[in-house]
């Protein structure tokens, strides 16, 4: 695909985009409770006019139509509006807790590709025997426990019954790397701080252990099915008509065939996760987007929570299109 | 006396299923010699496709070899470790397929396709032909020569501008040019034997025609044995030697091209004879088989051909019969065979 192309892909996104958009100022205003008044819920000495002029400063005394050009004029400036319980801006507090959750989400990425596409090649190509089994069994395990109790069931294990694996939080206080990039495994790679290496990794492993083995499973269903649809082509038999070795007809002309599927699936996976995942993120503690989404909605931090929203379906549009992307790089054929 | 490159004896491929066993390939022999062409004819679904697979050794499962022996170059392939038949495919067997643009890889360049056969070639060379996948020291240096020799043969195979066409996808070129490079491809080794699976169904007259010439052009050069499947018999009277008619499974005759188009003797060569639409005659009445295939997991004790065979009688329904000799070359299994001369369609004791 050439850049032309992958601009007019680009292009169709701003619709989508701004259709998201209105659905998130769309449910700010659907919220019940003025913003204004939550603001200042439970402080003393603020009289009715202090209120009215904090509407008037915030715009909340504009129609509808402006508010939305003002909404739409803010992010473009990355002005996700204030935090009304922090009293900071929102977009310092997402960018704040972002590193913490793409770290989660690359390890979990990571994890289940190491886990589904070998156990989906292999379930493919030896279909119906025991490795067929045991896969098709583990996948139906993986889909069918719930994060939150496999993530307690690995505490129990690694951290409380064996005591090997630290079971909350990022880092032990004060272990920090200097931040680069705000990922402590690379800024702890990058200034060769070993020590915070270590430790970051060892927290991460439950929680990615956690998600990761859950996405292995639906991604292993999809590269077996889409393995198993490859491998009856005429090319293959051609390839092994060629004098290839079974491994290599897999490998070289089978698997980038079957794989395009499975981009689609990681790319939502990926999607869904650098929104941060609740669940996986409160029962491990993580300091992600996840858990800052999970504190705003008790604290009643609406702007947060929006902002959230926002940032969630943003991500998950780009993955698509990444997606999209990364399918006409596997297989020339496909033009949009 | 010439040895035969290939030799098939009693050759039984058979596909356990639930409904029983489909005896796709059924005690089919023959032998082909070098330089020659040996056309295989029949309706689809009569063992012809699966004949030549089960030679490759690439049987798709549950199907199995159950019986019978392959001799390439004397030596046997049936019960050969799969490690020691992959060296003897693309290398002394070549096997090209009808449909070139769902032969070749999508995703492939098909310069990357061409180089990866003769690497492959290479690579057995290497290693001393003994299987192994262990790279040479020279593996990384042969890739730029196998390129030239890749754009070199899609050269020989008469694609224009080879070195561009190298860095194009399949879909990107005719399906002319795609069986061009199939050609290429199978013969990017020199095999000794070339097995082509109804190479022109998927392509038009005119471009058959060229690969035809291709083919035969490619045989005269390097003596490549040639086994041709098809369903028709226009391309056979162009281009092979010998004809083999096979039907549900098994060979029912064989006979040299002009014996055979002028002298058939089984009734189902007869009747595909009949079959064929004659350009320019117009008294020529076309008659068809009646009925289709009997299927191949309860084909009836006697003869396979006697649930549609005009002259069929008990004796065929009950007893298979034996092939015996009718002339120099030409056998034929029928309890009935016609004798010279006389038309078709009209027994013996009527």
């Amino acid at each position: 695909m050439n850049a032309a192309q992958i601009l007019n892909r680009a292009l169709q996104l701003i619709p989508v985009v701004l259709g998201v958009t209105l659905i998130v100022f769309a449910l700010m205003h659907l919220t019940p409770g003025d913003p204004v008044e939550v603001m200042f819920a439970g402080e003393s000495g603020v009289s009715e006019e202090d209120l009215e002029r904090y509407r008037q400063e915030l715009g909340l005394d504009l129609p509808l139509p402006i508010q939305y050009w003002n909404f739409l004029a803010g992010i473009v400036r990355g002005d996700l509006g204030m935090s009304l319980v922090q009293r900071q801006p929102v977009r310092d507090l997402l960018l704040s807790r972002m590193p913490a959750t793409i770290e989660l989400t690359a390890a979990a990425i990571l994890i289940s590709l190491i886990i589904a596409v070998p156990a989906g090649v292999l379930a493919a190509v030896h279909r119906h025997s025991a490795v067929d089994q045991v896969g098709t069994v583990g996948a139906l395990l993986g889909v069918s426990m719930p994060d939150f109790w496999l993530g307690l069931v690995l505490i129990m294990l690694f951290g409380v019954r064996w005591g090997i694996l630290p079971i909350s939080g990022r880092i032990p206080w004060g272990m920090e790397p200097e931040t680069v990039t705000g990922l402590y495994l690379v800024d702890s790679v990058l200034t060769g701080n070993w020590a915070a290496f270590r430790a970051s990794l060892r927290h991460l492993a439950l929680p990615a252990l956690t998600l990761g083995t859950s996405m292995a499973a639906l991604t292993m269903r999809v590269t077996r099915s889409g393995m198993l649809e490859v491998i009856h082509q005429d090319y293959i038999t051609f390839a092994r008509a060629k004098g290839l070795s079974g491994t290599e007809v897999v490998l070289r002309h089978g698997l980038r065939n079957a794989l395009s599927p499975t981009v689609t699936v990681v790319a939502l996976n990926i999607g869904v996760l650098l929104g941060g995942n609740m669940i996986v993120e409160s029962v491990f503690a993580w300091p992600g987007l996840g858990r800052l989404v999970v504190e705003s909605i008790y604290n009643r931090d609406y702007p947060v929570v929006q902002a959230a929203v926002l940032v969630y379906a943003m991500t998950y549009v780009t993955m698509n299109f990444l997606a999209d992307v990364l399918y006409t790089v596997l297989n020339p054929r496909v033009r949009f | 006396m010439i040895e035969p490159v290939l030799e098939v004896r009693d050759l039984k491929t058979h596909f356990p299923t639930e409904r029983g066993i489909v005896k796709a390939v059924d005690g089919v022999s023959f032998a082909l010699f070098p330089g020659e062409t040996l056309g295989v004819v029949g309706e689809s679904g009569c063992g012809k496709s699966m004949t030549a697979l089960s030679i490759m050794g690439l049987v798709p499962r549950p199907g199995k070899i159950v019986g019978g022996e392959i001799r390439l170059m004397g030596e046997n392939l049936v019960g050969k470790p799969e490690r020691e038949l992959r060296r003897l495919r693309g290398n002394r067997m070549a096997m090209i397929f009808q449909d070139p643009l769902s032969t070749l890889n999508p995703v492939m360049r098909v310069g990357d396709q061409v180089v990866e056969s003769i690497r492959i070639h290479y690579r057995d060379l290497v290693s001393g032909g003994n299987g192994t996948t262990r790279l040479p020291l020279s593996w990384r240096r042969s890739r730029r020569e196998a390129w030239e020799r890749a754009v070199a043969l899609l050269e020989k195979v008469g694609i224009p501008a080879p070195a561009e066409r190298m860095m194009a996808y399949p879909h990107e070129l005719s399906g002319g040019m795609r069986q061009r490079v199939m050609i290429a491809i199978a013969l990017s080794c020199n095999p000794a034997v070339l097995l082509a699976d109804e190479p022109t169904t998927a392509l038009d007259v005119t471009i058959q025609a060229q690969i035809l010439d291709l083919m035969q052009r490619v045989q005269e050069e390097y003596g490549t044995s040639i086994l041709l499947i098809t369903h028709d018999f226009g391309v056979v009277s162009e281009f092979c030697h010998r004809v083999m008619v096979m039907y549900a499974g098994r060979a029912v005759e064989a006979a040299p091209l002009d014996e055979l188009l002028t002298n058939p003797r089984h009734p189902y060569t007869q009747g595909l004879l009949d079959s064929i639409p004659r350009l320019g005659d117009r008294t020529h009445v076309v008659r068809p088989i009646e009925g289709t295939v009997p299927e191949l997991h309860a084909l009836p004790p006697g003869c396979p051909y006697c649930t549609r065979c005009p002259l069929a009688d008990d004796y065929c329904r009950q007893v298979e019969p034996a092939r015996f000799d009718v002339g120099p070359g030409h056998w034929v299994a029928c309890h009935k065979a016609v004798p010279a001369g006389q038309p078709a369609g009209q027994p013996e004791e009527a």
